[in-house]
Formats: C-alpha cells, sequence, structure tokens
C-alpha cells in the first residue's frame, strides 16, 4: 500500500506530468485497488477547496501582482536607497531591504523578485555594481517573500495544519529579518572586497522626499498586517482589503494601471493561484487516503525507531525539506509532505507552528536552487543573464539562508522565541 | 481536425477567462461587503459561503485557464533529457494519463451531482448542485484544452497556421 502509493507518485512525477494530475491520479491507483467508489474523488477535491482561510491565496497574489506592476515598488526602492545608499555597496543593501518590503506586502516570492528586481537591475548596471551577484541576490531576496508576512505558502500550510494563519504570520518575522540580515552581511563583504565607490550622501531632506513618494506603498503593509493582528480582520479579508488598497494605489494615485492592465493581471494572478489552488484539491484526496489508511503514523513509526531524538529527527526533516525544495516548486512541496510529517512532529512534542516556519524557510530556500528554482528564473528574465552564472553567484547565499534555517530549526527548542 | 480542436479550445478559453473575472470582481466584492457589513452593521451570514462557493468555481475554471496556458507546475528535468521516439512515448502517456484523469474526473463529479437532488446549502439555500457543477465543468474544459494540446504537441508536421 504504502509502497504502490509512492512508487506511482514518483514515477508520475518523474514522467513530468502537471503535479495536481500526478495527485490525483495516484489517489485514483490507491483507491481503485482497494474497491474504494471513486466518488470520493470529486467529494474530497470539493471539500480541501472549500475553505474560508483559502480566499486569502488569491488576492494576496493578486495584491502583490497590482503593485509589483505599478510604480509602487519603484518608489520604495527610491526610499530603501535614499536610507542606505551612502553605504559601500548600498544599491545592493537597497535591493535586500526593498524586496524584505515588498515581502511584507506580497505573499509569493517570484512576485516579490520581480517587483525588486525591474526597477533595480537597471540602475545596478548604470552603477557598474557585478551583474550575477546582484541577480543573485535579488532572486535570494525574493525568498523572504513567503517567510515575512503575509504569505501564501504559510496559508496553504496552516490550512492543511488545522492552525491559525495569524499565529505562523507572526512567527515569520524574525525569520525573515534573519534571512536579510545574512544576505546584507553577504554583500556587503562582497562589495568591500571589491572596493565599491559609496553612493551618494546620506540626507535627512532626500528621506522626507522620496518617503513622501512612497508613502501610498509604504501603507499596504500596515494596512495587512496591522488588520490581522489586531484581531480587526481575517487575514482572508485582510488580503481583499490589500486588493482594494492596491487598486486604489494604482488607479487613481499613481494612475499607471488601466482598467485593461488591471483585467489581465487578474487574468494572470487566476491562473497563478489556480495552478496552487487545484493542487490543493487533488492533494486533499491523497490527504484522506493518508488518514484513512494511517500512512503518516507509519512513516512517523519507522522514523522514530531509527531516532527519537527531536534533534535528529529535525535534522532529517531538514535535508528531506531541502532536497524537495531543489526538484520541486514551494507550494507542491509544502502540500504533499506537510501532512505526511505532522504526526511525527505531533509525537515528537515540537510546536506546529514552529513547524511551519520551519517548513516555509526550508521549502523557500529551494526557490534559488536549481534545477526548479523559480526567483533565478525570474532573476535571468530580468537581468538576461543565464541561469548557469547566477547559480554560481547564489552559492554563499544558500549557504547563508541555511544557516538561517538550521538556527530557526534548534533555537526556539531552547528559547521561547514567539511561537 | 486539428484546426476544429484548436477552435473550440480557443472559444472555451475566450469564454472562462471572462467568466472567471466575474467571479473574482464579484469575490472582491463580497468579501469587501463582509467586512463593512461587520464593521459598521451586524455581519451578514451568507457572506463567508458565497465566497467560498465562489472561490471553489474560480479554482476549477481557473484551473482550465492554467492548462491552457501551460502553467501547471510539472517536474519536467527528467522528461527534458529524453530525445527522439523516448520522448514522443513519454509523451503520448502523459497525454493519455492526463486525459484519462479528466475523464474519471468529470464521470464521478457529474455523478455526485445527480446524487446531490435535495442538498441546499445552509446559508443561501442554493441547491448544492450549482455549487458541485464547477468541478465537471473545470474538467470538461481541462479535457478539451488536453485533446487539442495532445493532437498538436504529437503530429507537429501538421502545424496550425492561424
Amino acid at each position: 500500500m504504502v509502497g504502490l502509493l509512492f512508487s506511482t507518485l514518483f514515477i508520475l512525477l518523474l514522467l513530468g506530468l502537471p503535479v495536481a494530475v500526478v495527485i490525483g491520479l495516484t489517489s485514483t491507483t490507491v483507491l481503485l485497488t482497494k474497491g474504494v467508489n471513486l466518488i470520493v474523488l470529486p467529494q474530497r477535491m470539493f471539500a480541501g477547496t472549500d475553505t474560508f482561510p483559502l480566499v486569502a491565496v488569491p488576492f494576496f497574489i493578486l495584491a502583490g501582482d497590482l503593485l509589483a506592476k505599478g510604480r509602487v515598488s519603484e518608489k520604495l526602492v527610491e526610499f530603501a536607497e535614499s536610507i542606505f545608499g551612502f553605504l559601500r555597496g548600498g544599491l545592493w543593501v537597497v535591493s535586500v531591504l526593498a524586496s524584505m518590503f515588498f515581502a511584507a506586502i506580497s505573499g509569493s516570492s517570484a512576485a516579490t523578485t520581480a517587483a525588486v528586481g525591474t526597477p533595480l537591475v537597471p540602475e545596478l548596471k548604470k552603477k557598474n555594481y557585478k551583474p550575477e551577484f546582484s541577480a543573485a541576490l535579488i532572486a535570494a531576496g525574493g525568498c523572504t517573500g513567503v517567510v515575512i508576512p503575509p504569505s501564501v505558502p504559510m496559508v496553504l500550510y496552516a490550512v492543511i495544519a488545522n492552525e491559525s494563519v495569524s499565529s505562523l504570520f507572526l512567527n515569520g518575522f524574525i525569520p525573515g529579518i534573519l534571512m536579510g540580515t545574512v544576505l546584507v552581511a553577504i554583500a556587503l563583504r562582497e562589495a568591500a572586497k571589491n572596493n565599491y565607490p559609496r553612493g551618494a550622501a546620506f540626507s535627512f531632506a532626500n528621506v522626507w522626499q522620496t518617503f513622501k513618494a512612497a508613502f501610498w506603498g509604504l501603507m499596504t503593509p500596515v494596512i495587512i498586517l496591522g488588520g490581522i493582528f489586531s484581531g480587526y480582520f481575517t487575514p482572508s479579508e485582510a488580503a481583499v482589503i490589500a486588493v482594494n488598497w492596491a487598486l486604489f494605489v494604482a488607479v487613481f494615485i499613481y494612475k499607471d494601471l488601466g482598467w485593461r492592465d488591471v483585467f489581465n493581471i487578474i487574468t494572470k494572478s487566476t491562473v497563478t493561484m489556480s495552478v496552487v489552488m487545484f493542487i490543493i484539491a487533488t492533494s486533499s484526496v491523497l490527504s484522506w487516503i493518508l488518514a484513512n489508511w494511517q500512512i503518516p503514523s507509519i512513516i512517523a513509526k519507522s522514523v522514530l525507531s531509527l531516532s527519537q531524538n527531536k534533534y535528529v529527527v529535525l535534522l532529517l526533516i531538514n535535508f528531506i525539506i531541502l532536497v524537495a525544495g531543489v526538484f520541486m516548486e514551494t507550494a507542491s512541496a509544502l502540500i504533499i509532505l506537510t501532512p505526511v510529517f505532522l504526526p511525527l512532529i505531533i509525537q515528537l512534542d515540537i510546536s506546529l507552528v514552529h513547524f511551519g516556519v520551519i517548513m516555509v524557510l526550508g521549502l523557500a530556500i529551494g526557490m534559488i536552487t536549481p534545477p526548479v528554482a523559480i526567483n533565478l528564473y525570474v532573476a535571468s528574465t530580468i537581468t538576461q543573464l543565464p541561469i548557469e552564472r547566477i547559480s554560481r553567484s547564489v552559492i554563499p547565499m544558500v549557504a547563508g539562508l541555511i544557516a538561517v534555517l538550521l538556527f530557526i530549526t534548534y533555537l526556539p527548542l531552547f528559547v521561547d522565541i514567539i511561537f | 481536425m486539428i484546426l476544429f480542436l484548436r477552435k473550440i479550445s480557443d472559444a472555451v478559453d475566450w469564454l472562462v477567462t471572462r467568466f472567471v473575472f466575474l467571479l473574482i470582481v464579484a469575490l472582491i466584492l463580497v468579501i469587501s461587503l463582509q467586512i463593512i457589513s461587520r464593521v459598521f452593521f451586524s455581519a451578514y451570514s451568507w457572506t463567508e459561503e458565497l465566497s467560498r462557493y465562489l472561490l471553489v468555481w474560480s479554482t476549477f475554471l481557473g484551473a482550465s485557464m492554467a492548462y491552457k496556458r501551460r502553467s501547471h507546475i510539472a517536474v519536467t528535468f527528467a522528461v527534458d533529457l529524453l530525445r527522439g521516439w523516448t520522448k514522443t512515448l513519454v509523451l503520448w502517456i502523459v497525454n493519455l494519463l492526463t486525459i484519462a484523469f479528466f475523464a474519471v474526473a468529470i464521470y464521478y463529479s457529474t455523478k455526485m451531482i445527480s446524487l446531490q437532488v435535495y442538498q441546499v446549502s445552509p446559508a443561501l439555500g442554493v441547491s448544492m448542485r450549482f455549487v458541485y457543477l464547477s468541478i465537471p465543468l473545470g474538467f470538461a474544459s481541462m479535457l478539451v484544452h488536453a485533446l487539442s494540446g495532445m493532437v498538436e504537441e504529437l503530429f507537429p508536421g501538421r502545424e496550425v497556421k492561424s
């Protein structure tokens, strides 16, 4: 049973079928061999998507897409530059900080990479920053997109693990800031090594000027996160407010989007969200199968027979997550792996919120590890550099982010950070 | 034949894209209404239910838009290594399996609808058939795109001139 399930899953994945179809076909195969009425298929697909927290998924994607297309990200970059531009390698620092900031607006990493990369790349080129390092840094900075709230993968995890979306969001800040700090450190070291010139001197007048221009964008995370953490809105409602706000800013304040653009952006983000939601749909058939035959508990038992030590098990899980991230896209890996790991995590008495953060952070690193590395592809499209060259520069950043992952995995076991 | 399939697939997508756009706009409006009504008046009971159903509809129809645009995520690095007849063989298998899954999903979701005669939704009181209908419709348009895509992919010699 377990063998049949995983071998079917693995073979179909390797054949290159769409992940949602792979999961659906695997479930169908198992149901057929077990003689279960296939009506379970549509029933579970419906139940899997018929949940209110998932409403946040399309709208955190849409809000990010709307703001990435408009002038908001450009203004944010200018604001960050007015503060940190004076540093040696200041533009690199700006690109990381702008990514972190956009991460607090957008729920996806690819959108963050695109939003920050598009206005920054021409300027980085003009000032002669090393292009492949710049591209790698923008891609790596994009990883904070799903760790700093709001975050689509965190919503997915929360729905699967039956945890609160808000508490996952709340615990994303510290890891996200740590990721940013590590990336800034790597960038500063590289800049010092190559003896980069400093940018324009720091001036308060300039900061104030760019702050005013960026104000509308800067308000977005205040509204979204303030609304969620004050308990005033549910995350799904906050996502819709973010969309309304983004539409208002893009159409009425900056006036850079026409209604035709809005139609196109909505269509594009509908496609993006349906890809994720369709995987959610078919995988809820698989989760039903897993739960019905208690497969995760069987896996948990066999892992625990190897080691009962939670530090060792977490190391093993981290390794699996990182490898999965190399070959699979974030949402699909998360949707497949989470139900498999949950019983193990519960038995080891690890907080499910803590594990969610580990899972999302680990898979976020997968966005810059080829062959399946969405952020590298986005960065490569923007900079016109081949993936191979960017990949070489991204290695120290991957190492740095893995260090953050291990830190976030083990530290909370000793100290209560939040959770 | 190829041209015919392509035309149907394009027409279905044109219609679905516009319909899903309306669903998403409706979803934004319904949830905005939910927030406004809760903050200023008292909460409506039906907004959450309606938004869930709109999400289900946009998921299955949106999945067909994603299929048409070849946006569905797949692990392709292994297949990309293949050349010649092995590649063609794998493409055949992939297409046929996908079509088989869509057919199974259409058959059983239609069956589910035919079994749900009396069930109505708790807050809105609409028949659940209208909600479930999204599933066979979404899979049916995916099936159309899959058939048209398969024919174009496997008989590249007879490329459609458009």
